[in-house]
């Protein structure tokens, strides 16, 4: 690791230009990035914003596909001192919109035009364009640990995103963490195809800043070919991926993954549970490989880690706790228990959250005195593993990305003939689950239309992909869906 | 009668009524085309094809006008729409 002593990640970046200003950063849309060059385009870009009105401590919304501008931003958000917002690119125009006006943005850095936006829109390419920088020196000083970095909307309980703040100092936490478990080292060179607006590509990015390696940015997995190609003509020595990216490589591509075992060093899981074949399949592929799988929230991000060939004598474990994290289980009284007994897992560290956007209530609620309430029911073994038993409340996760019943539920009641709807999550191989509706409709609705019209109410990953007519929805008395009544009648 | 290749990409995504497929359309520019519906895309035309795609064969796809040609190369096909 370069930079141990930086307080900022910003700072770490920079001491890296300082230092190696010729090596390689970012590799992007078939373009090469040095640490001096990224150096420049971050200073440009502070200039830039800076003379659009963005201030210390403005939240600036930033949203664009796998290629330099957004990496650019992100740190040239944070060096003006400003907050980041980071969106992701496929979310409709209302979703984009209602985020900005929460965290009451006052700029939004995009590629796309963006309907009834509350805030200023900018060219997210122009403004990282290269050009004239800001001095360093001005650069730097304007961001503290202390300040806030990120806010990163995850999603809430009840269908309404919930906006995580988290400081420099939580930010260069988790990648320190992340980074003295994986064992990112300067000298490696990683492949990322996952998005840069949630927390685990986000993560990744903040690790080449700690750590100053070289990161290749991919748009994604594609049908899984693309990236083995990527992964034969560059021969990375990392790899960061969901396991829905792995299920993908491993029906398309059969075993091509083996061939990477030459030269991957250290893979990094998350998002998600991997199924115990594919886990296995995996240790096959990659014997020498570091396959490092994490748990974590956005809240708390990577809050413990599994290496899977030295894990192997405890099958189905979430790992043991990050290095600097505790994890205790919890009663309801939020006491902790004893190992062996379940209960809901609570992490700390300093990687933590401060607090929910504008919600008091939720950050008194979630944050307790030994630490972050996650929401996941688990146990922790003699030996301190961590084994989770399932959520406590009934979030879908496709393919890593998480998806509340209520959203989705309430934009389908929202279509023409619907009565009321409810959501559940369906076993999917490849990505783990898909969201199955469940619909009382005055008369018949087809999945195809219901797609359509739902496209413009959420995200792909979020739309329904099995439909089940039924005459009306199982609630309780006082109203709550009984989601279990439905999962029964999808698992069998 | 809706062009069998039209009809494998409209199995693995939805498109609009009127999105007009043509043979010169790239598959990046099918809308809604994520990972998960390309993995469907291959699918659909592995099961068509004996002995199924090769590596090679499924990133030479990049229009469908590729496809149709793959097929055709293959049997499965006329190779004009």
């Amino acid at each position: 690791m370069r930079n141990p002593e930086a307080g900022t990640l910003v700072e770490c970046l920079f001491q890296s230009a300082s230092q190696n200003p010729d090596e390689i950063a970012l590799h992007a849309g078939g373009q090469d990035l040095s640490y001096g060059g990224f150096r420049s385009r971050i200073l440009a870009a502070v200039a830039r914003l800076r003379a659009m009105g963005v201030r210390p401590g403005d939240r600036v919304l930033l949203s664009g596909p796998n290629t330099l501008p957004v990496p650019i931003l992100y740190f040239a958000i944070h060096a003006a001192g400003a907050i980041a917002v980071p969106v992701a690119p496929d979310s409709p125009d209302a979703a984009v919109a209602s985020l900005a006006a929460d965290c009451e943005a006052r700029l939004a850095l995009l590629d796309r035009p963006l309907k009834a936006s509350p805030c200023p829109v900018e060219s997210a390419s122009q403004v990282a364009s290269p050009g004239a920088p800001s001095t360093g020196e001005e650069a730097t000083t304007a961001c503290r640990p202390d300040q806030i970095a990120d806010i990163l909307y995850t999603t809430g309980t009840t269908g309404a995103k919930k906006g995580v703040v988290l400081t420099h100092a939580a930010i260069l936490a988790a990648a320190r963490n992340m980074s003295e478990f994986i064992g990112t080292a300067p000298d490696d060179v990683e492949l990322v195809p996952l998005p840069l607006s949630h927390s685990f590509g986000l993560g990744r990015l903040r690790s080449l800043a700690l750590v100053g390696h070289s990161i290749i940015l991919e748009p994604g997995v594609g049908s899984g070919a693309p990236l083995i190609k990527r992964l034969r003509d560059s021969r990375p020595t990392g790899l960061a991926l969901v396991p829905a990216g792995f299920e993908i490589l491993r029906q398309v591509t059969g075993n091509a993954l083996g061939t990477a075992r030459a030269h991957l060093r250290y893979v990094e899981i998350g998002s998600a549970p991997m199924r115990a074949e594919t886990r296995q399949w995996l240790m096959e592929m990659l014997p020498e490989t570091r396959v490092c799988h994490h748990y974590g929230l956005t809240e708390a991000s990577r809050a413990a880690f599994t290496e899977y060939h030295a894990d192997r004598h405890k099958p189905g474990t979430a790992g043991r706790a990050a290095p600097h994290v505790t994890i205790s289980i919890c009663n309801e009284a939020l006491e902790a228990v004893p190992a062996g007994q379940p209960g809901e897992v609570v992490v700390n560290g300093a990687m933590i959250l401060r607090e929910y956007w504008k919600r008091p209530d939720l950050t008194s609620r979630n944050l307790c005195p030994l630490g972050l309430r996650t929401g996941d029911l688990g146990y922790l073994d003699a030996d301190g593993y961590l084994f989770l038993l399932g959520r406590q409340n009934d979030v879908i996760n496709v393919g890593g990305r998480k998806v509340i019943p209520d959203e989705v539920e309430e934009a389908i009641r929202q279509f023409a003939g619907v009565r009321d709807a409810a959501c559940v999550g369906e076993a999917d191989p490849l990505s783990g689950q898909r969201v199955k509706a469940f619909v009382a409709a005055d008369g018949p609705i087809d999945l195809r239309s219901l797609t359509l019209f739902l496209r413009a109410l959420v995200e792909e990953y979020k739309i329904p992909k099995a439909l089940v007519a039924v005459d009306s929805i199982p609630r309780t008395s006082s109203g709550k869906v009984r989601r279990n009544l439905l999962r029964e009648a999808t698992d069998g | 009668m809706e062009d069998p290749i039209h009809a494998i990409i409209r199995s693995a995504v939805t498109l609009d009524d009127d999105f007009a497929i043509t043979d010169e359309l790239r598959l990046q520019e099918i809308p809604n085309l994520d990972s998960l519906s390309q993995v469907r895309l291959m699918t659909e035309i592995d099961q068509r094809i004996e002995g199924g795609l090769s590596m090679d064969e499924i990133l030479a796809i990049e229009s469908v006008g590729q496809i149709r040609s793959l097929l055709a190369s293959r049997g499965k096909l006329d190779a004009q729409p």
